[in-house]
């Protein structure tokens, strides 16, 4: 049994909103606090064969109960659920990430209101990314059905799911980072603002978003007729049906761009691409890591080979196509090891929310082990013009070993890049590359790529 | 003797009788879990607008299936009994 007074000290700070319980961290693990108020509701959970149709599904997380001393009156139990290995946001993942979210949420609130249960809430945030599947982590969702009840989350699934994934859709993908600015979810009354009428041709788009804001200015305060409310439980099936029928006939459209054809008009040879490939090999034996950061992973050409040698790979990319790419071919070959995310390196997820601590910021969660940073740095040194030494400052901070490319000037992939500016580059040469990175660095290997002028190194921090 | 009778309106059975409904009330009403979510009013009011026409409509879809199911079923029977024939 574990000893510990002051439970509420170590509380996770995004949770603090629903009073059923809380997540805090305690000698390096993640637990759930659940609370006297959340009883029968959680018994109902287990007892009524939910939790485990739900578990063996690899729908919910799976927990077990543990021990805890505590002077808080208001706990019940104590759950340590299986720990993951990294959290990412809603607004970092791609379409279809989202897309599969979603319809893991209906899914299971499908299953629970055959158990006399439904969900309370349904907030993207309550998904994770778990050996390559979405899960739901939140264990304290679900509350016993009472028949004639509406679905307090369908507001929250609207705006958390259908409204930006129709945005996605019917505008730009890069729209579904509005989650990041709206935390609590795209309000439908701006979504209505931006999405074209013809997205209403489609039926359920028109009731769930078009008609579902129109409803929220025609009843809004009206309190007496939503506490009249009583929709039955085919009713309600009906609704979570077609939500489902809504979501899934979302299709994300293939656009090109700058970087969705790289590999097919960039100057990498076939010998060349093999030889970075055998390098990054022989590199990968010398450091053995089990984590891996491919920053510009785009559609992930070098994660995918790490992730052959049973090493954990966060693939970031700021191409959100590149990265749903990436998604589907992981899921389509069923590949688990790799967890794809939109992120701009130039401008990582900041931390957001209550005192920018309730969603923490990218660097924050990132794991700090090896990192791959391949035909990488000329982009951030040409086009946004970030100096070789606030380069190696942030790779220090997020590397124990770090595999690099330098992209020499004379390369045709560089001279793209300059365009029509009239800089000379002075100052990016082998030689002040090497200056810098060696203050934090030591030099392990330097390998010349063939058929090119490029170098691929292998560093390893001080 | 008026006070005896007094004295018995709380006996045992009828405290055990008084706390079996309220138990069995427990169940009956079971503890609502403290909503922290604000559904809006229009969004809930929504849901009873368009829950009778979705409700007909998964019904419906539901029997549909069923006949469907049926029918396949039928057809696959009938298909295996052309079949055996030939074989034999």
């Amino acid at each position: 049994m574990k000893t510990t007074n002051n439970l509420n000290q170590h509380k996770v700070s995004g949770s603090y909103k629903d009073s059923s319980g809380h997540v805090f961290f305690h000698d390096g693990i993640y637990y759930r606090q659940i609370n006297k108020a959340y009883q029968s509701h959680y018994d109902r959970l287990i007892n009524s064969g939910l939790y485990e149709k739900l578990t063996s599904l690899s729908l919910l997380i799976p927990h077990h109960e543990v021990n805890f001393v505590t002077n808080d009156l208001l706990a019940y139990k104590f759950i340590k659920p299986q720990q993951m290995p990294f959290i990412s946001y809603p607004y970092e993942w791609s379409f279809s990430q989202l897309k599969d979210a979603a319809l893991l949420t209906l899914e299971i609130q499908k299953i629970a209101l055959t158990y006399k249960m439904i969900l309370k809430d349904a907030s993207a945030f309550n998904i994770q990314f778990l050996q390559g599947k979405p899960v739901l982590i939140d264990t304290l969702s679900f509350e016993i059905y009472k028949p004639g009840q509406a679905w307090t989350a369908y507001k929250q699934f609207c705006e958390h799911f259908l409204v930006p994934l129709t945005l996605a859709v019917y505008k730009n993908s890069q729209l579904l980072k509005l989650l990041s600015v709206f935390i609590d979810g795209i309000p439908l009354v701006l979504a209505t603002k931006i999405i074209p009428f013809h997205a209403y041709l489609k039926v359920p788009l028109f009731f769930h978003i078009f008609m579902h804001s129109l409803s929220q200015k025609q009843f809004k305060g009206e309190v007496n007729k939503a506490t009249k409310a009583n929709v039955s439980q085919m009713g309600l099936l009906g609704i979570i049906d077609n939500l489902h029928y809504a979501v899934q006939s979302l299709r994300n459209k293939q656009i090109k761009t700058t970087w969705s054809d790289y590999y097919d008009t960039s100057n990498y040879t076939k010998t060349s691409f093999n030889d970075k490939k055998r390098l990054l090999t022989a590199f990968l034996n010398i450091c053995k890591p089990n984590k891996i950061l491919d920053i510009g992973a785009n559609t992930g050409e070098f994660s995918l080979l790490a992730a052959k040698k049973d090493i954990d790979v966060i693939a970031v990319d700021s191409d959100s196509q590149v990265i749903n790419q990436l998604y589907n071919h992981c899921k389509k070959n069923n590949i688990t090891n790799v967890l794809p995310l939109c992120i701009d390196i130039t401008n990582p997820t900041p931390g957001i929310g209550w005192q920018n601590t309730e969603r923490l910021s990218f660097l924050n969660r990132v794991p700090k082990h090896t990192v791959f940073a391949l035909a990488l740095i000329h982009h951030l040194f040409v086009t946004y013009n970030l100096p070789f030494d606030y380069l190696c400052d942030f790779f220090q901070q997020i590397s124990k070993w770090l595999i690099i490319e330098f992209v020499p000037k004379t390369d045709p992939q560089f001279q793209k890049l300059i365009g029509l500016r009239t800089d000379d580059f002075s100052n990016y040469s082998q030689e002040n590359f090497e200056k810098s990175f060696k203050k934090y660095f030591t030099i392990e290997k330097i390998k010349p790529i063939r058929d090119t002028k490029r170098l691929l190194y292998l560093m390893k921090k001080k | 003797m008026k006070i005896k009778s007094q004295k018995k309106i709380f006996c045992f059975k009828d405290l055990l009788i008084v706390t079996i409904s309220l138990l069995s009330l427990k169940f009956f009403f079971a503890k609502p879990a403290l909503a922290y979510l604000d559904p809006g009013t229009g969004s809930y009011v929504f849901q009873i607008l368009i829950a009778g026409i979705l409700g007909i409509i998964v019904t419906i879809s539901a029997y549909w299936k069923k006949i469907v199911i049926f029918f396949k079923k039928k057809r696959k029977s009938s298909d295996e009994n052309d079949k055996q024939p030939q074989s034999t």
